[in-house]
C-alpha cells in the first residue's frame, strides 16, 4: 500500500521534523539538507517526495543564470510551505512534550543552534 | 579516484535507476539528480568524502526513484489505464491475475467443472500429439537422418505389392554405380541362440555389411564396428553387441571385448559395443554380426536384403529415383544372369526408393493426423462449454463490470480482467492435461499392438509440453475472449441504466448455443451405442470356443542350434528327452510341442493329396500344415474324436503316422471314417502317410475365424524318405494342474540347460496369454471408443449445463415475477427442466438416426456384431438421458429458488 502523503491533519514523523527543521534554518538543496538533519539519502529523498505530495514543502528549479554561469547542470532547490511551516510548529511541541512526558525513547539529537 | 569518474559512475547510476521512474517525469528526475550530484562533486575532497558521496548518491537516487514512483502511481490510480512504464505494466498484469486466481477459487464448483473439461480437453490433446510426434515428427536417430533412404524394388506384374528387398548383385552394382547415392548398406534380420556369460538367449541378430554403418553414422560406444576386413569371406567371425545387451548381459564391463560368446553354438569374439539407442530403424537390434557376401557370386534373382542408402549432397529423391531407373531398365544387359528382358517386362521390375522416416512410418501417418484433428474437435467443443459457463459467471457479475465501467475502467482494462481469469483457468487446466496426458500414454502404451513403429520413443518431451503449453494459451484466449464480445463498451451502461434483460425470448438469440447441445448430445450419444457394440463384439469373442484350453498350461520357445543339431535323429534325440523329462515333473500331466501355437503367426501350407480322393480340376489344395510333438493334444486340451494321438513310438519307427483336423476330414471325407485313409505333401514320387487320428477343430486362425482345416504330421518322417529339414524350433506346450507357473518356469529351463547347455527358453508364456492377445485388438480398439464415449459424455454434460444456467440466469427476472405472482418454485423449475430436456430430446433423435447408420458399418468390421440392437440403443438412450437430466435439475434447482425480491432488484 502506498504511504500516505504527509497533509496537514497528519502528525509528522520524527525524520520529517527534522527534515522540514533544516529547511527551515535555510538548507534548501538535497544534499545540504541530508547533512543539516543529518539523515542519510535513502531517508532525506523519500521523505522529500512525500512531503511534497502533501503540500507542506514545494519545489523549483534554481535559478538558470547561476548555475549557467558555474558551468554547471541547475539544482532543485526546497522550501517550507505555510502548511509546513504549521506543521512543524505543531511537531517541535509535541516532541518537546514527548521528551518531557515519557523521557526520550528516541535518540536524542542535539539542536543545532 | 577522482571526482569526475566518481561523477560519471553515479550518472550512469541515475541512468539506470530512472527506469524505475514513470516515463513522463523520468527526464526532470535525471536532471534533478544530475544537478545535486555534480555540485557535490564539485567540492574538494578527501577519499572519505568520494566514498560518501558515492554512498549517499547511490542509496539517495533509489529509495528517490521510487518513492517518485510510489507516489506517481497512488496519484494516477484514477486514470485510465496508460502505463507509463514497463514495470508498472507488470505490476499490474501481476494484480490482475492474482484477483483472478481469488475470484476462481471463491467459485469453487465453476472452477472444477470448468478445470476438468479443459484438463480431458487439453490432455487428450497432448496425449495424441505426444504419439504423433514421437511416430511423425521426430527425426529418426541418425545423424542427417533426412538423407536417409530405404533401397528395394517392386514387381507389381506378378501381382504382389509387397516391396522386394536388393539382391547381392544389386548391391554391389548399386554401390559402384549409383552416383547419387555417398554409400549404401545391407542387412538380413535373424533371430538365433545366443550365450554368453548370463542365460542362453534367442536374440535378434541382425548380419550388415560394414558400409551399413557407415550410412547410418553409427559409432561404437566401446571397441570398434566392423570394418571392409569382416565383409570379405572369409573373415574373422565378430560380433558387435547391442549398448542395451551389453548393460544387461555383461554388466557394462569394458573387458568384453575380445572375449567369445556363441552366437547359434559356434564362438564369435566381441568386437565392440553400439552406441545407446542404435537399431535398425524399425527393429530393435541386440547383436550385429557381418554379413559376408561374396562379390564375384553370380548374380541372382533372390531379393532378400534390406538397404539402406544415404543420398550424396544436394541429390534429391527424385533425382536419385531417375538414375535408379536408367540403371534399372538395363539390368538385362548388365546383370543378365539374373534378369531377362521377358522377366522385366512380364514383372513390370523397378526400384523403389522412400525416404528412411516415410518407409518405417508408412500408412499410420494419416490415420494419426486423423485422430489428432478428431481429438481437437473435441477441445474445440470443450472450449465453447466453458466459454458459456464463463458467460454464465460474467452475466451473474454484470453489476461489477458495469461499475468497474462507470468508475472508468477502459475496455483494456476490462479485457486484462476478464482474460486474466480465463488465462488462468487455461494454464491450469492445462497442467492437468499433461498430467493426465502423462498417464494416459503410459496406459496407450500397455495396451496397443507392437505393430505400431518407432512406439517406444513416444513420451512426454520439451516439444509435446510446448505443444500443451500452446494450446493451453489459445484455449484460454479463445474462450476468454468469446464473452467480451457481448459485452462492447456502452452496452454494460445501458443494462445498468435500463436494466433491459430478463425478458428476453429463449429462442432466436439461443439458436447457436442450442445446436451446440444438439451437436454434443448426439455425438455423445453415438459414441456410447459404439462403445456399447464393442462391449459385445467383445463379449461374442470371448464366448468362442477357441478348440484348446486356455487355462493351466505353460508354453515357451526352443531354438536348436544347427550347429549341434544337424539331423532329424540329434533333433528328435532332443525332444524326446526334453518330453519325457517334463512329463516326469511333479504337478505336471502331459507336455508336447508344435512348430506353430495356434492364435501365433508363422503357420505355412503344404501340397496336400489324399490317396482316394480326386481332386477334379485345379491343383491341389495347400493346406496348413503343423508338425507336431508326441503329447501336444493332450497338453492344449484338444480333443481326440477319432482315433489316437501321437504317441513317442510314432516318431522312435518312423512308421509315418499322422493326424488330421476334423474339419480336414469333414472337407476330403464327408460322413466318413478317415482312419486309416492315405495322404501325402508335396508330389507324386513322395511317401504316403496314414491317417491314425482326427483331432478336435481349433480356431488357429483367429477367434473370428472359423476352425482351421489343418492336417499334423509328426517330427520324423517316414523312414528313408525324409522330406523336410529338421525342425529344430518348436514351441512347447506342458499342461499343469500347480499354480506355481514360476517356479514350473525354472525347473524347465534347468532340464534344458541339463540336456543341452547352449540351448536358449524363450518366450516363457502362459497359454491363456497366447489367447489374450488374440483379443488384444479388440481390447483396444474397445478401450480406445469406452475412453471417447466418456469424454464425450462428460464434455456433454458441461455443455448442457452451461447452457441451461445462462439461460435460466438471463430470465431471472421473469422467473422472479412468475414467483412473485404466485407460481410455485417447483413449477418454475419444472418449466425450466423441460425446455432443456427438449433440446437434449432433440439430440437424441438425431443420435438415433446416425446410430442406425452406424451399426451397419460396425457389424462389418467387427465380429459378432449383427442388424438391429434395440437393447443396445434403449441403454444408450438412458444412460444418455439420465447424465443430461442431472445437468439439466442442477441450474433448473437454482431457478426455483430464485429470490422473488432480489431478482427483480437486480435490474
Amino acid at each position: 500500500m502506498p504511504k500516505r502523503a504527509e497533509g496537514a491533519g497528519t502528525t509528522l514523523s520524527y525524520n520529517a521534523a527534522l527534515t522540514l527543521r533544516a529547511m527551515a534554518q535555510g538548507h534548501g538543496y538535497g544534499f545540504e539538507i541530508m547533512r543539516a538533519a543529518k539523515l542519510g539519502s535513502g531517508t532525506v529523498y523519500p521523505l522529500l517526495r512525500r512531503l511534497e505530495k502533501g503540500g507542506l514543502v514545494a519545489s523549483r528549479w534554481e535559478d538558470e543564470v547561476h548555475a549557467h554561469e558555474d558551468g554547471r547542470p541547475r539544482r532543485r532547490y526546497y522550501e517550507v510551505t505555510p502548511v509546513g511551516e504549521r506543521a512543524l510548529a505543531v511537531a517541535v511541541g509535541r516532541i518537546a512534550d514527548q521528551l518531557r512526558l515519557f523521557g526520550g525513547g528516541e535518540a536524542e539529537r542535539p539542536a543545532s543552534a | 579516484m577522482n571526482m569526475p569518474f566518481v561523477l560519471g559512475l553515479l550518472r550512469i547510476f541515475v541512468r539506470l535507476a530512472s527506469l524505475l521512474v514513470p516515463g513522463e517525469m523520468r527526464t526532470a528526475w535525471i536532471e534533478e539528480w544530475n544537478g545535486e550530484l555534480w555540485h557535490e562533486a564539485a567540492q574538494k575532497g578527501t577519499i572519505a568524502t568520494v566514498l560518501g558521496l558515492l554512498i549517499q548518491g547511490m542509496t539517495g537516487v533509489v529509495s528517490d526513484a521510487r518513492a517518485v514512483r510510489r507516489f506517481h502511481k497512488s496519484h494516477a490510480s484514477a486514470r485510465p489505464g496508460r502505463f507509463s512504464s514497463p514495470t508498472e505494466r507488470i505490476l499490474t498484469t501481476t494484480r490482475a491475475l492474482r484477483h483472478a486466481v481469488r475470484g476462481l477459487r471463491r467459485s469453487h464448483g465453476f472452477t472444477l467443472v470448468a478445470l476438468v473439461t479443459l484438463g480431458l480437453g487439453i490432455g487428450a490433446n497432448t496425449a495424441i500429439f505426444s504419439v504423433v510426434n514421437a511416430v511423425l515428427l521426430q527425426p529418426l536417430p541418425y545423424p542427417a537422418a533426412d538423407r536417409l533412404v530405404a533401397l528395394g524394388h517392386r514387381a507389381p506384374g506378378l501381382g504382389s505389392v509387397d516391396r522386394w528387398g536388393i539382391s547381392q548383385a544389386n548391391y554391389f552394382y548399386y554401390r559402384s554405380e549409383i552416383e547419387s547415392f555417398a554409400d549404401l548398406g545391407v542387412f538380413s534380420e535373424w533371430e538365433l541362440a545366443f550365450a554368453g556369460p548370463g542365460e542362453p538367449e534367442r536374440l535378434t541378430v541382425v548380419a550388415a555389411t560394414s558400409t551399413l554403418f557407415t550410412t547410418l553414422g553409427a559409432r561404437a560406444a566401446v571397441g570398434i564396428w566392423f570394418t571392409s576386413v569382416h565383409d570379405a569371406l572369409d573373415g574373422p567371425a565378430v560380433v558387435v553387441l547391442s549398448h542395451e545387451v551389453w548393460t544387461q548381459q555383461f554388466g557394462s564391463d569394458r573387458g568384453v571385448i575380445g572375449s567369445t560368446v556363441r552366437l547359434n553354438g559356434s564362438p564369435r569374439e566381441v568386437l565392440g559395443v553400439a552406441a545407446p539407442g542404435l537399431h535398425l530403424p524399425d527393429r530393435k537390434v541386440d547383436v550385429w554380426i557381418p554379413l559376408r557376401l561374396n562379390p564375384t557370386a553370380t548374380p541372382n534373382n533372390s531379393h532378400y536384403l534390406g538397404s539402406i542408402a544415404r543420398l550424396d549432397g544436394a541429390v534429391t529423391l527424385g533425382e536419385a529415383r531417375l538414375e535408379l531407373g536408367r540403371h534399372v531398365d538395363r539390368f538385362p544387359e548388365t546383370l543378365p544372369t539374373a534378369y531377362d528382358e521377358s522377366f522385366m517386362r512380364n514383372a513390370r521390375f523397378v526400384a523403389d526408393i522412400v525416404s528412411l522416416q516415410d518407409d518405417v512410418v508408412g500408412d499410420v501417418s494419416s490415420a494419426l493426423w486423423i485422430i489428432l484433428g478428431s481429438v481437437s474437435l473435441v477441445l474445440l467443443i470443450a472450449c465453447a462449454n466453458v466459454a458459456n459457463l464463463l458467460l454464465v459467471r460474467v452475466e451473474s457479475r454484470r453489476r461489477e463490470i458495469a461499475l468497474r465501467e462507470a468508475l472508468g475502467a477502459t475496455r483494456g482494462d476490462l479485457a486484462r480482467f476478464l482474460l486474466a481469469e480465463s488465462l488462468v483457468l487455461a494454464l491450469a487446466g492445462g497442467a492437468i492435461g499433461v498430467l493426465l496426458a502423462g498417464g494416459g500414454v503410459r496406459v496407450l502404451m500397455a495396451t496397443v499392438p507392437e505393430s505400431l513403429p518407432r512406439l517406444d520413443t513416444v513420451t512426454i518431451d520439451g516439444t509435446t509440453l510446448m505443444f500443451a503449453l500452446v494450446v493451453s494459451l489459445i484455449t484460454g484466449v479463445v474462450f476468454g475472449v468469446l464473452p467480451l464480445f457481448r459485452h462492447g463498451s456502452g452496452a454494460a451502461f445501458e443494462s445498468l441504466k435500463s436494466g433491459a434483460r430478463g425478458t428476453v425470448p429463449v429462442s432466436g438469440r439461443h439458436g447457436v448455443r442450442n445446436l451446440l447441445v444438439v451437436g454434443q448430445v448426439t455425438m455423445a450419444f453415438m459414441l456410447l451405442v459404439a462403445a456399447g457394440i464393442m462391449w459385445r463384439s467383445f463379449h461374442g469373442l470371448r464366448e468362442v470356443d477357441p478348440g484348446f484350453e486356455p487355462a493351466g498350461a505353460l508354453v515357451f520357445d526352443i531354438a536348436l542350434p544347427g550347429f549341434q543339431y544337424q539331423d532329424h535323429a540329434a533333433v528328435y534325440g532332443f525332444y524326446r528327452e526334453l518330453i519325457t523329462r517334463l512329463e516326469q515333473l511333479p504337478g505336471v500331466e502331459h507336455a508336447g510341442g508344435v512348430t506353430v501355437m495356434p492364435l501365433e503367426e508363422g503357420a505355412r501350407c503344404f501340397t496336400f493329396h489324399a490317396k482316394d480322393r480326386e481332386i477334379s480340376g485345379g491343383a491341389a489344395p495347400c493346406v496348413p500344415l503343423l508338425f507336431v510333438a508326441p503329447g501336444y493334444f493332450a497338453a492344449m486340451g484338444i480333443p481326440m474324436l477319432a482315433g489316437r494321438g501321437f504317441e513317442l513310438r510314432d516318431n522312435d519307427q518312423q512308421n509315418g503316422s499322422v493326424v488330421v483336423s476334423q474339419v480336414l476330414a469333414q472337407q476330403l471325407w464327408p460322413g466318413e471314417d478317415p482312419i486309416g485313409k492315405r495322404v501325402r505333401i508335396f508330389g507324386p514320387g513322395d511317401p504316403w502317410y496314414q491317417i491314425v487320428g482326427v483331432a478336435g477343430p481349433v480356431r488357429a486362425e483367429g477367434l473370428e475365424e472359423p476352425p482351421v482345416e489343418t492336417a499334423y504330421f509328426p517330427l520324423v518322417p517316414l523312414a528313408g524318405a525324409p522330406r523336410w529339414s529338421p525342425l529344430r524350433n518348436l514351441s512347447m506346450v506342458i499342461r499343469t494342474n500347480s499354480a506355481n507357473t514360476v517356479g514350473l518356469a525354472s525347473a524347465v529351463r534347468a532340464i534344458v540347460s541339463e540336456i543341452a547347455v547352449d540351448v536358449p527358453v524363450a518366450n516363457i508364456r502362459t497359454l491363456r496369454h497366447v489367447y489374450d492377445r488374440a483379443m488384444a485388438n479388440t481390447v483396444l480398439a474397445m478401450v480406445l471408443i469406452a475412453i471417447a464415449a466418456t469424454l464425450a459424455l462428460l464434455i456433454g454434460a458441461v455443455g448442457i449445463y452451461g447452457v441451461i444456467a445462462y439461460v435460466v440466469s438471463e430470465r431471472i427476472n421473469e422467473v422472479g415475477i412468475r414467483i412473485a405472482l404466485g407460481a410455485m418454485p417447483q413449477t418454475v423449475s419444472r418449466m425450466v427442466f423441460v425446455e432443456s430436456m427438449r433440446v437434449v430430446g432433440l439430440g437424441v433423435l438425431v443420435g438415433l438416426v446416425g446410430a442406425a447408420a452406424l451399426q451397419p458399418v460396425m457389424s462389418a468390421v467387427f465380429f459378432g456384431v449383427s442388424g438391429f440392437d434395440p437393447a443396445m440403443l434403449a441403454l444408450a438412450v438412458v444412460g444418455l438421458l439420465a447424465v443430461a437430466s442431472m445437468a439439466s435439475y442442477l441450474p433448473a434447482r437454482r431457478a426455483a429458488r430464485v429470490d422473488p425480491m432480489v431478482a427483480l432488484r437486480t435490474e
